[in-house]
C-alpha cells in the first residue's frame, strides 16, 4: 500500500470509503456512459469493450484470456501455431500473429496487451506495447532481469495514461489484504524475520516440475508449427529442443526464472506489501549443486536465499529466507504440536506471535499459535477489495484501463517486487557470497561479478 | 566454561575403557605432563619387555607386535589405507606401496567379500590368511588380537561386536554403526569386554580438534548458541529409485555375505562397489559419512550428547533428470536424498547454553557470517563448520583441521591459551596401536564416537519424517512423540544374524 503511496499511480495512499467500494460500485455507476462523452485518449468508459490482445496466446495465456474475456479479443499472437491452437479457435475473429512487434504495428485498434509468454520475452513485448500508449496485462514474474523490471516500471510510470498489472493474482485476493490490515494493526507486533517456501521444482505436474539436467546436445527439426526465433527473441541464440519448449523453459537461466521466480511472486507478495519490504540491501544464496556438464544451466534443485532489508520508517530490519526444491524453515516454536508446514507458503514472525500463509495471496492465513488466532480482534477492512478477489484480478485491470484508477498490482507495485524476486535469482548464479545491493542505483556494490547478471546481453536485433 | 576448573573432556570421554588407567587419571583429575607425553615416551621405555612378563589378557607390550585382521579392506576402501598405515606401509600418491622407517604390526588376516576387489590388498600382504566370512575368520584364526573394520556401514555393528565378543581390540570406521541401537550396544560391550576401540573418525587425533576445545573453553568466542556444519557430500547418486533390472553376481562377489544382516535383494553395481552410502538400507548418507568428521570438534568442545529434538527438511527426489516420469514424488524410496538439512537442540549443560546445531548437505551451505571478510571462502575445503558464539566465531575444515576465529584481526589478537589436552604423536591408527599395546585410551574410543555416532544417526531419523520435530529421549533411546520414528533406532535383521 505505501508503494502505491510513494508513486505517481497510487496517489489514493489512503483509502476512503469511495475508493474502497469503487469496484463494486464502477459498473452501476457509469454503465450509461458512451466513449466519446469521457474525456482523455485511451480512456474508455465502462459501457464500452477494450479491444485487447494478447502476446502468448498459448500456455499461460490460454487462461488469462478467460479472465478478460468480457472484452473484445482483436489479435492473438503466437510463436507456436500449435500451443495457440486452442485459443486461436476460439477467437476466429481476431487476427493471428507470430511476431508481435508486427501485430502491434499493424494493429491500430488496440487498447490493451496481455503478455504471457515465457519470462525471457516479457520486457521486450511489454516495452513495446506500454511505449505505444498501450495498457499492459504482465504475466509474473514481469521481466526476466532485473534491469528489465526497472525499465518497464519506469515506462510505465512516464506513460501515465498506461494501465498496468502484473499477473500475480493472488494480489487481489481478500487475504492479503486481511494480512496487512493485521500486521499494521500490530496483531503479532513488529516483524523482523519472515520465512518462504516452494516444492517447486517439483510440484508434482508438469507445469509445476522444471528440469533439472545439461544443456541437450541434440538438435532436432524445429517443428513447422514453431517460429523457433521468434521464441528465443533477445536470448542467446541456440538450437531448438524441446526441452526449452513449449514449457520446460522455466528450468532454464536463459528463458526462466526458477522456482524463485515462479512462485516468489506469489509466496513473497503479502510480506513485500505488508511490510513494505523495498529495496533489500544484501542478499546471498546457497543452491545444491550444478556441475558444467550435468546441470550448470538449469536452476538447482533447491537453494536458499536469505534477504536483509534494512528498517523502514518505524518497521524494523526484516529478514527473509526463502526455500525451494522442498526445503522448509525451521519449525517455528510458536507452533503446536500438531502443526506442519505445507508445500507452499510463507510465515511472518513477530515479537508476539507469528501469521502463517499458503501460497497464493495470504490464502489461509492464520495468526500462530491457534489460541492468538482465537483472541484477536479483526480490524476494520480499510484497504480496497478487488471484487471477486484473485478470480477479479484481470477484471480489475480491466476496470482500470476504463476509469483510470490503477489496479493493485500495477507494475509501481509488481516491478519492486519481481526486482527483489529476481535479485535472489542473481544470488544464486553468485552463490555463497554475502552481496551487497544499492537498490537506487541498481548495482551490487561489492560483486561485479554479479552486475553482470543484472542486466544480460540481448541478442543482436533486439533492444528494449 | 573456565576449562582449567573442570575436569578436563579427554578424561571425561576416555574414562571408562583402560580401567587400569582409570584409577590413576581420575585422582589427578588434571592432566599430568607425564600423562601427556606418555603417547610419545611409551615406545622407548619399553621396548625391552617382552609379551609374558606384562600382565592381562589380551595386552600386548609395546616390544610385540600386534596380530592385526582387517575386514572389509576394499581396494579404493579406507580400509586399505588403516590396515597399511597399521601394518608401517606407506601408500605414495602414485599409489605405490613402500615400507616406513619403523615396522609396523603383523597383518595376520584380511576379510573382504569381493575377491576382486580386495586383490590388491592381498597382493600387499601375501603371508596374510584370506577369507570371504569374517564369523570363520574369527572362529578358524586364533591368532588375531585386533580388528579393523572397514566394511560399509550395515556390517560395522555384527563384525564389530562379534570381535569384541572373543577379546579383540577393534578400529571401526565411522559412523560406527548403522543404526543408533547398534551404536549403544558396541558402546556397552566395549566396557564390558573391556577392549581397546577406536572409530576412524582420524580428525580427533588432530590438532585443530584440540584447539577447538581449549579455544571454547577459554571463552574465545563467549557463549555459543550455535552450530553450523556442511558438506559437499553427496558425491555419489542419491535420491534415485531402486534399480529393477538384475544384473548377475560377479563371480568374485559373495553378494549374501555383503548383505550381511541387511534385508534380501538382489545385487546391483549401483550399490557395491561404490555407491551403497546412498541407500537407506546400507549406508548413512551424507550425514553419516562426513558428520563424525565435520561435527567432531563441535561435539567435543560442547559436549553435544543427547540432543533433546531433531528436525529435518529435505530436497526431492531426482525425478527430473531426462526422461523423467511426472508426479512421483512422494513415492518412498530407498534412497537418502540429494539434499538435507538437519537441525538438532541441545539443552544447555553444565555452564553452557542451550544450543542450536544445523546440518547441510548436498551443496547447501549455511548464510555467510558478515565477520568473514569479502572473498575469504566460506569453508575450509569442502567441508567445514562454524561455531558461533556471543564474541565471535570459529571456523574449522572437514577433520577440525585449520581452526580460524573470524575474521582474522580477531584471530590475530587472541591470547592463545595453553595447550591443556594431549596430543596424538602420530597417526590415529597409530593412536590405536598404542592403546592395544597398554598405553592411554584411544581418543575416539567408544565411550566418545558411541554417543557421538548416536547423535549423528538421530539426524538420519529426522531426515525420514521431514518436517516433523523429532523429541528425543536420548537416555530411553526414544523419540517421544512419534511412535513410528523409533521403528528405525534399530532395524530387524535377516534371518540368521543377531547383534
Amino acid at each position: 500500500m505505501e508503494n502505491l503511496k510513494s508513486s505517481p499511480k497510487g496517489q489514493n495512499g489512503r483509502i476512503s470509503r469511495r475508493d474502497f467500494v469503487r469496484g463494486a460500485a464502477a459498473a452501476a455507476a457509469f454503465t450509461i456512459v458512451p466513449r466519446h462523452v469521457l474525456g482523455g485518449p485511451g480512456q474508455i468508459p465502462p459501457s464500452e469493450k477494450l479491444n485487447i490482445a494478447v502476446i502468448g496466446a498459448g500456455g499461460r495465456g490460454g487462461d488469462d484470456i478467460k479472465g478478460i474475456s468480457t472484452e473484445n479479443i482483436v489479435a492473438l499472437c503466437d510463436v507456436d501455431d500449435r500451443m495457440a491452437a486452442n485459443a486461436f479457435n476460439a477467437y476466429p475473429q481476431a487476427k493471428k500473429y507470430r511476431d508481435f512487434r508486427k501485430m502491434l504495428e499493424k494493429e491500430k485498434n488496440i487498447d490493451a496487451v496481455l503478455v504471457a509468454t515465457p519470462d525471457h520475452t516479457h520486457a521486450v513485448a511489454a516495452m513495446m506495447a506500454i511505449k505505444m500508449g498501450k495498457h499492459v496485462f504482465c504475466e509474473k514474474p514481469l521481466a526476466h532481469s532485473i534491469y528489465e523490471v526497472r525499465k518497464v516500471t519506469e515506462a510505465a510510470r512516464e506513460n501515465k495514461k498506461v494501465q498496468t498489472q502484473m499477473g500475480n493474482q493472488g494480489h487481489s485476493a481478500e487475504h492479503i489484504r486481511m494480512l496487512c490490515e493485521w500486521i499494521a494493526d500490530g496483531a503479532i507486533g513488529k516483524v523482523t524475520e519472515v520465512h518462504a517456501w516452494s516444492d517447486r521444482p517439483v510440484g508434482g505436474q508438469p507445469w509445476s516440475d522444471f528440469l533439472i539436467m545439461a544443456r541437450p546436445k541434440d538438435t532436432p527439426p524445429v517443428p513447422s508449427t514453431l517460429d523457433w526465433d521468434l521464441w528465443l527473441g533477445p536470448a542467446q541464440f541456440r538450437p531448438y529442443n524441446p526441452d526449452y519448449c513449449p514449457t520446460k523453459w522455466r528450468s532454464w537461466w536463459d528463458f526462466g526464472c526458477g522456482a524463485l521466480g515462479d512462485m516468489g511472486c506469489h509466496i513473497l507478495d503479502p510480506a513485500f506489501w505488508a511490510l513494505k519490504l523495498g529495496h533489500p540491501t544484501v542478499v546471498q544464496a546457497t543452491t545444491t549443486h550444478w556441475e558444467p556438464g550435468v546441470s550448470s544451466e538449469t536452476f538447482p534443485r533447491a537453494s536458499i536465499v536469505r534477504y536483509e532489508f534494512p528498517a523502514r520508517g518505524d518497521l524494523p530490519a526484516v529478514k527473509l529466507t526463502w526455500y525451494d526444491g522442498r526445503l522448509k524453515p525451521p519449525i517455528p516454536d510458536c507452533f503446536e504440536s500438531n502443526r506442519r508446514l505445507g508445500n507452499n507458503g510463507a510465515i511472518l514472525i513477530g515479537e508476539k506471535a507469528a501469521i502463517i500463509h499458503d501460497s497464493h495471496g495470504a490464502s489461509g492465513l492464520r495468526i500462530v499459535p491457534e489460541s492468538k488466532m482465537r483472541e484477536y480482534k479483526l480490524p476494520p477492512k480499510t484497504i480496497p477489495r478487488v471484487e471477486n478477489g484473485d478470480a477479479g484480478h484481470e477484471q480489475d485491470w480491466i476496470r482500470a484501463c476504463k476509469d483510470g484508477i490503477p489496479a493493485s498490482a500495477n507494475f509501481d507495485y509488481g516491478g519492486p517486487l519481481t526486482e527483489m524476486v529476481l535479485l535472489g535469482v542473481v544470488a544464486m548464479r553468485v552463490k555463497d557470497q554475502r552481496l551487497q545491493w544499492d537498490g537506487e542505483n541498481m548495482k551490487f556494490t561489492n560483486n561485479e561479478q554479479a552486475n553482470e547478471f543484472v542486466q544480460p546481453p540481448y541478442r543482436e536485433g533486439w533492444t528494449l | 566454561m573456565g576449562w582449567t576448573s573442570k575436569k578436563s573432556t579427554y578424561l571425561l570421554w576416555n574414562s571408562n575403557v583402560n580401567e587400569r588407567k582409570k584409577t590413576s587419571k581420575q585422582e589427578n583429575g588434571k592432566l599430568s605432563r607425564r600423562d601427556f607425553v606418555r603417547g610419545a615416551a611409551a615406545a622407548a621405555a619399553f621396548t625391552i619387555v617382552p609379551r609374558h612378563v606384562l600382565g592381562g589378557p589380551g595386552r600386548i607390550p609395546p616390544s610385540e607386535k600386534l596380530n592385526v585382521a582387517g575386514v572389509g579392506i576394499g581396494i579404493g576402501g579406507i580400509g586399505r589405507r588403516n590396515i597399511c598405515e597399521i601394518a608401517g606401509l606407506e601408500i605414495t600418491k602414485e599409489g605405490k606401496i613402500i615400507p616406513k622407517e619403523q615396522p609396523g604390526e603383523n597383518i595376520v588376516a584380511l576379510c573382504d567379500v569381493d575377491d576382486k576387489l580386495a586383490a590388491n590388498v592381498y597382493e600387499t600382504f601375501p603371508r596374510a590368511r584370506r577369507y570371504r566370512d569374517y564369523r570363520k575368520m574369527l572362529e578358524q584364526q586364533k591368532d588375531i588380537d585386533a580388528v579393523v573394520i572397514a566394511t560399509p556401514d550395515h556390517t560395522h555393528a555384527v563384525i564389530a561386536m562379534a570381535a569384541m565378543q572373543l577379546g579383540k581390540h577393534i578400529y571401526v570406521q565411522k559412523p560406527l554403526t548403522h543404526s543408533i541401537y547398534e551404536a549403544r550396544m558396541l558402546t556397552e560391550a566395549a566396557r564390558k569386554y573391556k577392549v581397546v576401540t577406536q572409530m576412524g573418525n582420524q580428525g580427533h587425533s588432530g590438532e585443530g580438534a584440540r584447539l577447538v576445545c581449549e579455544w571454547i573453553a577459554d571463552g574465545a568466542i563467549g557463549r555459543v548458541s550455535e552450530v553450523h556444519a556442511w558438506t559437499d557430500r553427496p558425491i555419489w547418486p542419491q535420491g534415485i529409485d531402486m534399480p529393477k533390472d538384475t544384473p548377475s553376481v560377479p563371480k568374485t562377489l559373495d553378494w549374501n555375505l555383503w548383505l550381511g544382516p541387511a534385508p534380501e535383494r538382489p545385487y546391483h553395481p549401483l550399490y557395491h562397489p561404490r555407491f551403497w552410502r546412498g541407500w537407506w538400507v546400507f549406508g548413512c548418507g551424507a550425514l553419516g559419512d562426513m558428520a563424525c568428521h565435520v561435527l567432531d570438534p563441535a561435539f567435543w568442545a560442547l559436549k553435544l550428547e543427547n540432543p533433546t529434538s531433531v528436525e529435518a527438511c529435505v530436497s526431492h527426489y531426482s525425478r527430473m533428470m531426462k526422461g523423467e516420469t511426472w508426479g512421483k514424488i512422494d513415492e518412498v524410496t530407498d534412497s537418502y536424498p540429494q539434499a538435507s538439512i538437519v537441525r538438532y537442540e541441545f539443552a544447555s549443560r553444565g555452564d553452557r547454553g542451550p544450543i542450536k546445531l544445523t546440518w547441510y548437505d548436498g551443496g547447501l551451505n549455511p548464510a555467510r557470517p558478515d565477520e568473514l571478510e569479502p572473498g575469504r571462502p566460506l569453508g575450509e575445503g569442502r567441508s567445514s563448520a562454524l561455531i558461533i558464539g556471543d564474541k565471535g566465531i570459529i571456523r574449522y575444515g572437514q577433520y577440525g583441521d585449520s581452526p580460524r576465529i573470524i575474521p582474522e584481526t580477531k584471530m590475530q589478537a587472541y591470547k592463545l591459551p595453553p595447550k591443556t589436552i594431549p596430543r596424538i604423536e602420530g597417526s590415529h591408527e597409530q593412536n590405536w596401536v598404542q592403546a592395544c599395546k597398554g598405553g592411554e585410551p584411544a581418543c575416539s574410543n567408544f565411550d566418545y564416537s558411541g554417543p557421538f555416532t548416536e547423535m549423528v544417526l538421530l539426524g538420519n531419523i529426522a531426515i525420514r519424517f521431514p518436517g516433523q520435530r523429532l523429541e528425543w529421549d536420548g537416555q530411553n533411546m526414544k523419540v517421544t512423540n512419534l511412535p513410528e520414528a523409533n521403528e528405525y533406532i534399530h532395524h530387524q535383521y535377516r534371518e540368521g544374524w543377531t547383534l
